[in-house]
């Protein structure tokens, strides 16, 4: 009985060895995509249908260099170690390159790996580690968060006219780097200002802001993570320090906007990467083709666009190269030139980060409408 | 011309601090009343809730997610009908973990109100989904007194911290109730040999307890919307504050809250604001070193 079992449980195991090997055939390209299907935030299931569309809007052309492309979707859940497993199963099931992850800690515990298998992996992590990275074979497909936080606070200062900002920012790595880079930017064009740092935890902020208005700033600038925006927001307009006010890009999200009311964040400024109400033609040729696809109730967001544009950058570096080969992908992928991505048009520069520019958005009415795009 | 400008500043010093007392005392009565929560249980049943921090949050999530948005109630009826939930939920866990557990050793009895904690945080987080909800319009707004502005659920909390405060003296001290729970907490064995019901007092008691922590949820669902993490640092700050007020003493839970509230407003002021939760739990540890018995405590009766 128990041989039997033992038996039986060693062939289960040699099949789900084997049947990716078996499954794949020899006509087509496998592009492989690391999404975040299970935990939280569950951002996979756009991630996946924006990639799904563009492998079948190639297809429909066609496919590339005469074969058809082929989605090989994986979870890299919320944790590392799934995100390991996840990536080797990609590397072994033998895709081309990866598009994503969306998280920068699962892009910085994998990178080592597909820079040993030399597959090109275009990420949408925003830390500005990712940048510092000595790995040839890592692109980023998704504006920085220094570029983030610099887009910021040039815009404070020119757009703005900001004599003294008060920054008030979460004190974990996200936080603290988008102030660093933005006080840097201050002090470098003459520009005073304080910065007051608040943990995730905190349930109230009077201490911070009772601060920044002792120091008489004349604007505020925002940098921290989308739970912090409903206690932050309430308290500067319950104090009274209602003056010009700069966010990162959570303020722009709908479960964020969900939280807050209306005159806590009417007239706020924030820069983003997506935005739905974007007037250029091929944002808006986009929404329209993926409402056709998956439904108007289905909201586009971010995540659709950019891997969209992933999946799209990989076919074109493909066809580019004329090969399969990693390698030759990864050539023709520093050498693209004006790629236009929903999310930006696309340019590599030596650290592999394809998108240089941003879009400034205003909130009103709890609406968040595009402004502007600025580049770097 | 400089005294003017003096006098200025200290004008604007003392509004500041003015300021920063109002939402210590708030947050001071919100710690307070955590305080109260998991003393009661711990004089009933001798055991520590560590499942409070859950409970607090599942009532929020039961009257926003549940009541106010589901079924579409206004906010009265809906905190009611949160409060008599929680009760039948109560009921339903003294009946399963602190009655049965009540005389296993320590360690079991801590393992399994944790347990009970992480099976309502994933419950909550399967059912309501992860993402952080909210009560448009609940205990907003604010309230101008002079130059001083003050959030409306601050005052809310205050009034309602008194409310309870002065309903629960009431009732430990004049119904008969009241006084069985005080002679259980006192000695148990003697208690029962007075023909005082044990484990239906324990009942009661966990009720009450679990009801607070429905209404501390409530109040704080304008400060920090209704997630999964609303109520981790309040609990245990509600903790320090029972530690730093003397353990096992109703009124010292409240002096332990409003000085925790006063102190961490007050340092944010003077250190880098991200000290605040530090200085807290600083004045736990002085204070467990220093008289551990807490401001009010006396040496309980074993």
């Amino acid at each position: 009985m128990k041989r039997t079992f033992s038996i039986l449980l060693a062939m289960m195991l040699l099949l789900t060895v084997l049947a990716p090997s078996v499954v794949a055939s020899e006509e087509t390209i496998k592009i492989g995509l690391l999404a975040t299907l299970t935990g939280y935030p569950l951002n996979g299931e756009h991630m996946a249908k924006g990639a799904q569309m563009a492998v079948d809007e190639i297809n429909e052309a066609g496919g590339i260099l005469g074969k058809k492309v082929e989605l090989d979707i994986q979870d890299v859940g919320n944790t590392t170690d799934v995100g390991i497993n996840s990536c080797n199963l990609l590397i072994s099931n033998k895709v081309v390159s990866i598009v994503g992850p969306h998280y920068s800690s699962t892009c910085l515990a994998i990178e080592n790996l597909i820079n040993a298998a030399k597959i090109p992996m275009l990420v949408g992590g925003t830390s500005p580690k990712i940048a510092k990275i000595d790995n040839d074979y890592l692109f980023r497909i998704r504006a920085s968060d220094t570029m983030q936080a610099v887009a910021a606070a040039k815009y404070l200062v020119e757009g703005l006219d900001a004599k003294n900002v008060a920054i008030l920012y979460g004190s974990d790595d996200f936080g603290t780097g988008g102030m660093e880079i933005a006080s840097e930017h201050f002090s470098s064009v003459g520009v005073d200002w304080v910065a007051h740092p608040f943990n995730n935890e905190d349930t109230d902020v009077t201490t911070q802001i009772l601060k920044c208005i002792t120091s008489g700033c004349d604007s505020v600038m925002i940098w921290a993570t989308e739970a912090a925006y409903p206690i932050v927001a309430r308290q500067l307009y319950e104090l009274g320090l209602i003056v010009p006010t700069i966010t990162n890009p959570s303020l722009a999200v709908d479960s964020c906007l969900a939280q807050l009311e209306q005159e806590w964040v009417e007239d706020w400024y924030c820069v983003t990467d997506f935005l739905t109400s974007n007037s250029e033609e091929k944002v808006q040729n986009f929404i329209k083709a993926y409402e056709a696809k998956y439904g108007t109730e289905e909201s586009v967001d971010l995540h659709c666009a950019a891997y969209y544009s992933g999946v799209k950058l990989v076919a074109d570096a493909i066809e580019r190269a004329g090969s399969t080969d990693t390698d030759a992908i990864r050539n023709a992928l520093m050498e693209t030139k004006d790629f236009e991505g929903i999310i930006g048009t696309m340019n590599p520069n030596e650290n592999g980060e394809f998108i240089h520019e941003i879009i400034l958005a205003q909130c009103n009415d709890l609406k968040v409408s595009y402004i502007k795009t600025i580049g770097e | 011309m400089s005294i003017v400008r003096v006098t200025k500043e200290v004008v604007f010093l003392y509004k500041i601090i003015l300021q920063l007392l109002v939402s210590g005392i708030a947050m001071g009565f919100v710690y307070g009343l955590v305080g109260i929560e998991y003393t009661l249980i711990w004089n009933s049943t001798g055991l520590l809730n560590f499942s409070h921090e859950r409970i607090i949050m599942l009532g929020a999530y039961i009257f926003a997610g549940s009541f106010v948005l589901q079924t579409g109630l206004s906010v009265l009826p809906a905190i009611v009908a949160t409060i008599i939930a929680i009760i039948f939920f109560a009921v339903f866990v003294a009946y399963t973990i602190f009655i049965p557990l009540r005389n296993m050793s320590a360690l079991c009895a801590i393992m399994s109100t944790v347990m009970l904690g992480n099976i309502i945080n994933e419950s909550v987080r399967l059912y309501y989904g992860p993402e952080a909800i909210t009560v448009k319009g609940f205990l907003t707004g604010m309230i101008r007194i002079g130059t001083l502005v003050v959030a409306r659920a601050y005052v809310v909390i205050i009034f309602v911290a008194l409310i309870i405060l002065a309903l629960l003296l009431l009732f430990m001290m004049k119904t008969k109730t009241g006084k069985a729970m005080r002679c259980v907490a006192q000695n148990k064995n003697a208690s029962s040999l007075m023909g005082i019901d044990v484990q239906k007092n324990m009942m009661i008691t966990i009720a009450i307890s679990f009801s607070i922590c429905s209404i501390i949820g409530l109040l704080v669902i304008p400060l920090y919307s209704v997630k999964q993490s609303m109520a981790s640092m309040i609990s245990l700050k509600g903790f320090a504050a029972g530690v730093i007020g003397g353990f096992g003493s109703l009124p010292g839970a409240i002096v332990g809250g409003l000085f925790i509230g006063i102190i961490e407003n007050i340092a944010g002021m003077i250190f880098p604001s991200t000290f605040k939760d530090v200085v807290a739990f600083v004045c736990l540890i002085l204070m467990l070193l220093l008289r551990p018995s807490g401001i009010l405590g006396k040496k309980r009766i074993s």
